[in-house]
């Protein structure tokens, strides 16, 4: 059964509630915040299919609908399947668009609540949506019904071995072998609970009542209720044939609008725009994935939308690419390393990765650096064991800070193990946790060899190394200059520190070398929605940034 | 005769329209072309806050009759009335009333950039409405305070500053604090973090278009001192209701003020 169904604006008002049963509001609001703001799923795709979140024991079948902007969403138990939510979810974000679609656009032109003087129609479309919901219930009882006949004989025989029921039965045996941990009970609870809880035995039993209900709704139907029916219908009818023959109405004087705004934006004209725009963006070092996905959204957003009064089509576009870029920049949590470092025990563990030559040693003393000149004690641990001389250069780099000021002397020092393989990491990495511990240092930093992302050889000893270490936050190096391969940089590094693990932050090195082509910052967050920490600007230890996002849109639109 | 008028307005209305729309694009190269953000001279209002702290259901009970009534979600964009008719007193009595600029901004911090830009852009904010949910319990409501401090860093710099309501919504409920208390945690909070955050590393604005020097940071008050909200330019007035209740008075009082008492 369905648990709530809902239609709601991007503004976050609810146009349109069914909720037969009370479920918390977050589950909703988990969909919007973790999927629709986060933009986490990426589909390039489906422009226009309905997309599935499952959240907390819930699935949440959702659809995006542009002009008016709403998004219809239905929620069930992900336990209990709802066969027809799709076409559920699809036929009525329909019926709603052609419904309300008009007036909807006429009250929000007005500044008006969206279903301004439309508190009968919504009625209607409560009604609509009901005797939908009422069908595509009787349609599964009679799926069901098809179904147990022919599986009927099947399982008098033997019960586990039928196909049809296989869905319904998985569901509850999973939920159940969690109860049981030896083997031979958990069979026998098994069993049992399915005779009772779905079909099998009492299949004959179960059914019959559905089938009582069914024809009592029917019967009301006929009695009373007719001519509404009927009415509906009729509605339905005229409403989905409304919907696809609205294909488009010439404009007038459009040639006009094109510089005084209020012209309705066509597919054509804003594909031509975005084109440009997307090209420019992979100019400026964005992967095509990234900015194709991009374009893709304001496109969607876009089409069939109104220009602002005295605004181009081409600034419209362009000021909604901004603000997309904007969103995916911004970080969905606070980043405050500093905070962190004090509210946790010490001593506060973090960690560099990436590829080789990006600049890990050296942005690693360049946090030392700004560590230290916030009065923690910091210990910088060697973890690369395998490149010559990567000990050596980190012995200079904690030199020159025990030498920036007198203060520094005592603050800051290197716990090294030598060269060597893989089980050498790990075994640094402890000792040196203890060390700290014993000489109660704030801050331990520890580096460690550069490999490359598409080598299972190199990347696994990651996963045993963030065991060991067990940093507080992992943070991935990666430099300006790479371009379109980030993206897959950034997603095998997250995907490197094994289940429940990933990345925590960004440093784009190297920023300074690119020009205006930060493009990599963008392809980092696009694949995998982890913030950026710092940005490198230098060669310097004082030249570590933190990222302004709006400096970084205004480049990349420049 | 008729035909010849027609035409020569028509010619007159292109002619202006082109030329219009060549100053627009004129103006608009300074930073980016076709980017420039819109400034508003328009008496403005916003309303601020973390999600789920009732924003969008106070901005539909002010805006739409019984609209505290209406269910809500998490917002992914601004609302937005320009024609928001104040003082609120005036629909019931003859009072006059004007057209005022209302905004409620979204509260997921992905994107809190618009409640930036629309203190950045808007040159006469009559005030702006922090709303926090006052059942959260203390740990969350830092949260909270880092929101406000981020604001109150943008709007200290303004001349005057920006006045600031304070609303505790959802002060009906069993497990709310008290306004007292709110404040207190808020104070202290705004504390730790504008000393974190001078401590922390600078922003990459090669340009300027981020204010980032520390006289910004402190919220012009020394480090050496205790923060509190009586020290900051704005003045900042605290007070609970409940929107879902529809008691609101003290706050609309204080739109009200705001209006008649610029």
């Amino acid at each position: 059964m369905i648990d709530q169904f809902l239609i709601f604006t991007l503004t976050g008002t609810v146009l349109y509630k069914y909720t037969p049963r009370k479920i918390s509001d977050n589950i909703v609001n988990a969909l919007i915040s973790n999927v629709l703001i986060s933009d986490s799923v990426k589909s390039l795709s489906n422009d226009s299919s309905v997309d599935t979140y499952t959240y907390n024991g819930y699935t949440l079948k959702y659809l995006r609908v542009n002009n008016p902007n709403f998004v219809s969403v239905a929620i069930f138990p992900t336990l209990t399947p709802l066969k027809y939510a799709n076409e559920l979810v699809d036929i009525s974000s329909t019926l709603f668009k052609a419904k309300f679609g008009d007036d909807i656009l006429q009250n929000l032109e007005a500044q008006q609540y969206e279903l301004n003087d439309l508190d009968e129609e919504l009625v209607k479309f409560d009604a609509i949506f009901k005797s939908k919901l009422q069908d595509y219930e009787a349609d599964l009882v009679e799926e069901q019904q098809r179904e147990k006949e022919l599986t009927t004989p099947n399982k008098r025989e033997t019960t586990p071995s039928s196909v049809s029921s296989s869905s319904m039965k998985k569901s509850g045996g999973k939920a159940l072998r969690k109860w049981g941990v030896d083997g031979s009970v958990e069979e026998a609870v098994d069993s049992g609970a399915l005779d009772f809880s779905t079909d099998s035995s009492a299949d004959q039993v179960d059914s019959r009542p559905t089938e009582k209900i069914d024809t009592d709704n029917y019967g009301q139907k006929d009695q009373s209720g007719h001519f509404l029916v009927k009415d509906l219908n009729e509605e339905i009818e005229y409403l989905l044939s409304k919907s696809k023959e609205k294909a488009e109405v010439k404009e007038q004087f459009s040639f006009f609008k094109r510089f005084t705004g209020g012209k309705t934006i066509t597919p054509e004209e804003i594909k031509k725009i975005l084109k440009q725009l997307e090209s420019q963006l992979i100019k400026k070092n964005v992967a095509p994935e990234a900015a194709k996905h991009l374009t893709s959204s304001v496109e969607k957003e876009l089409t069939g939308s109104k220009t602002k009064s005295w605004t181009s089509v081409e600034s419209t576009a362009k000021e909604a690419l901004a603000k997309a870029l904007t969103k995916i920049l911004t970080p969905g949590t606070s980043v405050n390393l500093l905070e962190d470092i004090k509210s946790n025990p010490k001593p506060y563990v973090i960690s560099v990765v990436g590829v080789n030559g990006v600049g890990k040693s050296t942005n690693l003393s360049k946090l030392a650096f700004w560590l230290l000149q916030n009065n923690l004690k910091v210990l910088i641990v060697a973890c690369d064991t395998f490149r010559s001389g990567a000990v050596e250069q980190l012995r200079v780099h904690v030199r020159n800070l025990q030498n920036s000021s007198e203060s520094t002397k005592s603050q800051i020092e290197l716990y090294e193990g030598g060269y060597g393989g893989a089980d050498l990491v790990a075994k640094i990495a402890r000792n040196a946790i203890d060390y700290a511990k014993k000489n109660e240092f704030d801050v331990i930093l520890m580096d460690t060899a550069g490999r490359r992302h598409n080598d299972a050889k190199l990347m696994s000893p990651l996963a045993s190394f963030a065991k060991a270490a067990n940093p507080n936050k992992i943070i991935m190096v990666g430099e300006a200059l790479v371009g379109t391969d980030s993206i897959e940089q950034a997603r095998n590094f997250n995907a490197a520190f094994g289940a429940g693990r990933g990345l925590d932050f960004f440093i784009i090195s190297k920023c300074d070398t690119v020009g205006g082509m930060i493009g990599t910052l963008v392809n980092m967050v696009y694949s995998t929605n982890i913030p950026i920490l710092f940005v490198g600007v230098g060669q310097t230890y004082t030249d570590l940034r933190r990222l302004s996002v709006e400096w970084a849109v205004n480049v990349l639109m420049s | 005769m008729d035909s010849n008028v027609i035409i020569i307005t028509i010619v007159a209305i292109l002619l202006a329209s082109v030329a219009f729309f060549l100053f627009q694009q004129n103006t608009n190269t300074v930073s980016i072309p076709g980017l420039a953000k819109q400034s508003n001279k328009q008496p403005t209002f916003i309303i601020a806050g973390l999600s789920n702290s009732g924003k969008t259901t106070l901005f539909n009970s002010l805006t739409i009759k019984n609209g505290f009534k209406m269910s809500t979600v998490t917002s992914q964009e601004p609302n937005i009335r320009t024609n928001f008719k104040l003082p609120l007193v005036g629909n019931e009595s003859d009072i006059p009333q004007l057209s005022f600029k209302l905004v409620e901004c979204p509260g997921h911090q992905k994107l809190h950039n618009f409640v930036y830009d629309e203190i950045k852009n808007s040159s006469s904010i009559r005030g702006l409405i922090y709303m926090i949910d006052s059942t959260l319990d203390p740990k969350k409501m830092v949260e909270s305070a880092k929101f406000l401090y981020e604001i109150l860093t943008r709007t200290e710099r303004k001349a005057n500053g920006v006045d600031i309501l304070i609303a505790c919504n959802k002060s009906d409920q069993f497990s709310s604090r008290q306004v007292k208390t709110i404040k207190q945690i808020l104070e202290t909070e705004i504390d730790n973090y504008r000393k974190l955050s001078v401590s922390n590393i600078s922003k990459s604005n090669e340009d300027g278009t981020d204010f980032d020097d520390d006289e910004t940071k402190q919220l012009s008050v020394s480090l050496n001192d205790q923060f509190n909200f009586e020290k900051l330019e704005g003045h900042i007035h605290i007070s609970n209701g409940s929107v879902l209740k529809n008691k609101i008075e003290s706050w609309t009082n204080w739109i009200d003020e705001r209006v008649v008492n610029p």
